[in-house]
């Protein structure tokens, strides 16, 4: 249901520019330049890498289910769009996990350890409480969570019954910002002394889910939190804490980064391509790439004003982000890296 | 070492007071440098026939283990204790953290390692340099062709023994025959090695077979025993799919009862979920393959069911005994009807690659040499040959033996072929007529009119115990007399408010 709903609303907003595994691809948040443009430019940026596990089989199974409801339909060049009867479905079932909990662009890579160093660290507090140190770890094989909750422990262990009263107050606080349902299945899946927290399939058995929905009402559901904590932090010092010692994290790529580092050193497209040992086309991404997300990015220096204007212009007229449809309608001096190039920078702001 | 020292070690790092049957003359020999094979009965903490010497004992132990999923579980529990300079070497291990690992083996004390990855050469080269306390092989009736999971790996250990200096060896067994025991003794090559054999019958498990017409009135028995009794109970299947498809009937049929499905298909944080709910008895009832059991330490298992028969006898004894290990009376149900034979023999087919099939397979592999002698990874050959992963490991191995395979080339002789090509097919043969005569052992054992108990034990020893409780449906026990102690469930449905507050002890005296 949940994933249905996802998949219809991205559906509907690539229409007919890009195929439908552009979905799955968003879905597991794939580092590619294409993905990320895709997420930029049709405004899916909130589903950007939310369902990581998700499986090829079961997308294309799904995708299958909804054509054959009648909920969506194939469109010759491999892109998928919704139907009339698909669009009112989404207007009926827009009730529980309502789709504005995903920020994928902006959590995607954090929530999942926020969530685990949560859980750990419930873990082994209600257990050391209970002055037994012989639990087995939910999570045991990630430095990042596991290290961080190590490092916390110490302090924590001084007081505990005081960390636990706080920790209760936030939790409860926070999950008063949802609906019942969605808390208690947030509290169901943790896990403390002598309780394990639920499996995907009880989750599902217990709330009428379907299973493939479950990691995706999780990750709903903590990135809710993220942006709620985010928003009143004074409100939540300890989970704010758990939020903000996360690892840096850049949206960019590593091979981009260096591109970048290379940029400011005042060198060209054409230059790095040669420093690097990469082909042309491949620097281009990389600043494409660059140029979504570096709000101060010098487009002119790329296209000239009245370059860029054209490409505005087409794109009205055409209502299309089609690259191949654009070169067509436009003077042939304007390339391809020049018209990403203006969709990026125009997509951001 | 004296056995003062043993036992405050004993407390100290395991919280055990007193050693159980057999594991204190085991111990006692393998510290004093002698070679031992130890058959223990399932429950009866084999592990802790090395666990303890690794720690006293100077330098490492060494572990072979058969299932990757079985090692990480131990090195958890390990570690969960505080001991943790343990380590499972597999073919999880990172390229990079591995190189970091080897160098250092030496500070670590046990050491766990699956037969395959102790075939390269490269950590054989370590292990030459360290100082091996003790080499322990786990599981050891899967060293014999007459152990229920031949595996070629385990053939070669012998040799791996001389290769690192000849430690003491420990090898140990929850069931063997009196044949495996003496290819265990041959394949290691220790004539001389110490027997420590510990009957394996036990006297607190009643034994019911129960047939039936109809495969859904299996569900029905169940159905019906589990309303009457809320006890840890296991149901063994031979199917992952009806695992999970009994699970979702008996969650609709008896909602009264928390029930789950576990099998190897499933996510690890998935499996490990389940198994930590089951020991704190927040699930009642469990639906599962094979693949659960191994390893795991919960002592009030009460009911243990085979919707399912497995292939033979060892497998059903080691299932079964693990109902009861707090000593409790405990039932052990196998449910039959006529068609069951069919799954079993389907496996046992697809195990080894079929004797027709060879001489094609063959010809394959002429032409692979053709093109070039040398020897693809391990995984295209298998992909080129189409073959499965089990009926590859099987051929790779005789191939191997047969001068087919050297290195990484492929050797090819005229003869040398041929005469491969007749002796594997014949020892395919032998091989299957030894699973269909262990198939034919299990069967026989369900349709049995005398004494069950008598009838189970009697190929592994002369005699058994007294039953403490009922002995089996053949001997008059009927599953209608027997009473055990219920889970207790608190039924209060609570809101998240309330689960919370549970959650973080809000409202519990803590020390």
């Amino acid at each position: 249901m949940l994933l249905d709903r996802i998949v219809i609303t991205c559906c509907s907003q690539l229409k007919t520019g890009r195929s439908v595994s552009a979905i799955y691809h968003l879905l597991k948040g794939k580092k590619s330049i294409q993905t990320v443009q895709d997420a930029h430019i049709y405004k899916l940026d909130n589903f950007y890498g939310i369902y990581k596990s998700l499986k090829k089989q079961n997308f294309d199974g799904k995708i299958d289910k909804l054509t054959s409801a009648g909920l969506i339909q194939h469109n010759g060049n491999s892109s998928v769009i919704p139907t009339t009867l698909g669009y009112e479905w989404l207007q009926k079932n827009a009730n529980s996990i309502p789709l504005y909990y995903f920020n994928g662009m902006k959590y995607s890579s954090s929530a999942t350890i926020f969530f685990e160093r949560l859980v750990l660290l419930i873990q082994t507090i209600t257990n050391s409480s209970n002055n037994n140190l012989n639990f087995i770890p939910v999570v045991d094989d990630k430095p990042v969570v596991t290290g961080w909750v190590k490092k916390q422990y110490y302090v924590i262990k001084q007081d505990q019954n005081y960390f636990l009263q706080s920790f209760y107050d936030e939790l409860y606080d926070l999950l008063k910002c949802f609906q019942d349902q969605e808390a208690s299945m947030f509290v169901d899946s943790l896990t403390g002394f002598k309780h394990y927290g639920m499996s995907s399939y009880q989750l599902a058995n217990n709330y009428n889910l379907n299973l493939i929905d479950v990691p995706l009402a999780l990750t709903g559901i903590i990135h809710h939190m993220l942006f709620t904590i985010e928003q009143d932090s004074r409100k939540y010092p300890l989970l704010s804490r758990i939020k903000n010692e996360l690892p840096e994290y850049s949206n960019t790529t590593k091979s981009a980064t260096k591109t970048r580092e290379l940029l400011n050193c005042h060198y060209t497209a054409e230059e790095i391509s040669i420093i690097r040992n990469l082909k042309l086309n491949t620097i281009y991404d990389h600043i494409v790439e660059i140029a979504l997300y570096d709000e101060r990015f010098p487009l002119d220096n790329y296209i000239d004003e009245q370059g860029q204007q054209e490409v505005l212009n087409v794109i009205n007229r055409l209502k299309s982000y089609k690259l191949k449809d654009i070169k067509q309608e436009i003077n042939k001096e304007i390339s391809y890296f020049q018209i990403r190039l203006v969709l990026a920078v125009e997509n951001i702001t | 070492m004296s056995v003062n020292i043993l036992r405050t070690q004993l407390l100290n790092q395991f919280n055990i007071r007193s050693f159980r049957e057999g594991q204190e003359e085991i111990i006692n020999d393998v510290m004093h440098g002698k070679d031992v094979l130890g058959i223990l009965p399932t429950g009866s903490g084999k592990s802790l026939c090395y666990q303890l010497p690794a720690i006293i004992m100077e330098g490492v132990t060494i572990v072979v283990s058969p299932l990757i999923s079985l090692m990480q579980d131990q090195v958890k529990q390990l570690k969960s204790t505080g001991f943790k300079s343990v380590i499972a070497l597999n073919s999880f291990l990172e390229q990079k953290e591995k190189k970091r690992v080897f160098q250092h083996l030496d500070e670590y004390k046990l050491i766990y390692i699956s037969p395959e990855y102790l075939q390269q050469s490269q950590i054989i080269d370590y292990l030459k340099n360290i100082k091996i306390s003790l080499f322990v092989v786990d599981e050891a009736h899967c060293i014999s062709q007459w152990g229920h999971e031949f595996r070629p790996d385990y053939l070669r250990l012998g040799s791996i023994l001389e290769k690192i200096n000849n430690p003491t060896v420990l090898a140990l067994s929850a069931t063997a025959t009196k044949e495996v025991q003496e290819d265990i003794i041959y394949s290691l090559s220790r004539p001389n090695i110490r027997k420590h054999i510990y009957p394996m019958d036990r006297e607190n498990i009643s034994f019911t077979v129960q047939k039936v017409n109809r495969e859904n009135e299996k569900k029905e028995i169940i159905v019906n025993l589990l309303k009457n009794h809320r006890v840890p109970t296991l149901i063994y299947f031979s199917s992952k799919r009806k695992t999970e498809e009994v699970a979702a009937f008996l969650s609709e049929n008896v909602p009264s009862h928390r029930t789950a499905f576990y099998h190897g298909d499933m996510e690890q944080l998935d499996r490990n979920t389940i198994q930590q709910q089951f020991m704190n008895d927040q699930i009642d009832v469990i639906c599962c393959t094979s693949a659960f059991g191994m390893g795991i330490n919960k002592h009030n298992i009460r009911l243990v069911l085979h919707y399912h028969f497995p292939l033979q006898i060892e497998s059903y004894i080691q299932e079964i005994g693990r109902a009861g290990r707090d000593g409790e009376s405990s039932v052990s149900i196998l449910l039959y009807t006529s068609g069951d034979e069919l799954i079993p023999n389907a496996i046992i087919s697809n195990e080894l690659p079929r004797v027709e099939r060879l001489d094609t397979i063959f010809m394959n592999l002429y032409r692979l040499y053709i093109e070039s002698p040398k020897f693809l990874s391990y995984q295209d050959m298998q992909e080129k040959l189409q073959l499965n992963e089990t009926e590859w490991r099987f051929l790779h191995y005789q191939m191997e033996k047969h001068g087919m395979i050297k290195g990484n080339k492929i050797v090819y002789q005229k003869d040398k072929w041929s005469n491969a090509l007749h002796d594997i097919s014949a020892l395919i043969e032998t091989r299957k007529s030894l699973k269909e005569r262990k198939l034919r052992e299990i069967i026989n054992w369900i349709h049995e009119e005398e004494c069950l108990r008598e009838h189970l034990y009697k190929s592994f020893q002369d005699s058994y115990k007294t039953p403490l409780y009922g002995c089996c449906t053949n001997c008059g026990f009927t599953i209608n007399e027997w009473s055990a102690k219920q889970t207790e469930v608190n039924h209060s449905t609570n809101t998240w408010e309330n689960k919370l507050q549970n959650l973080l002890l809000i409202g519990v005296q803590n020390a």
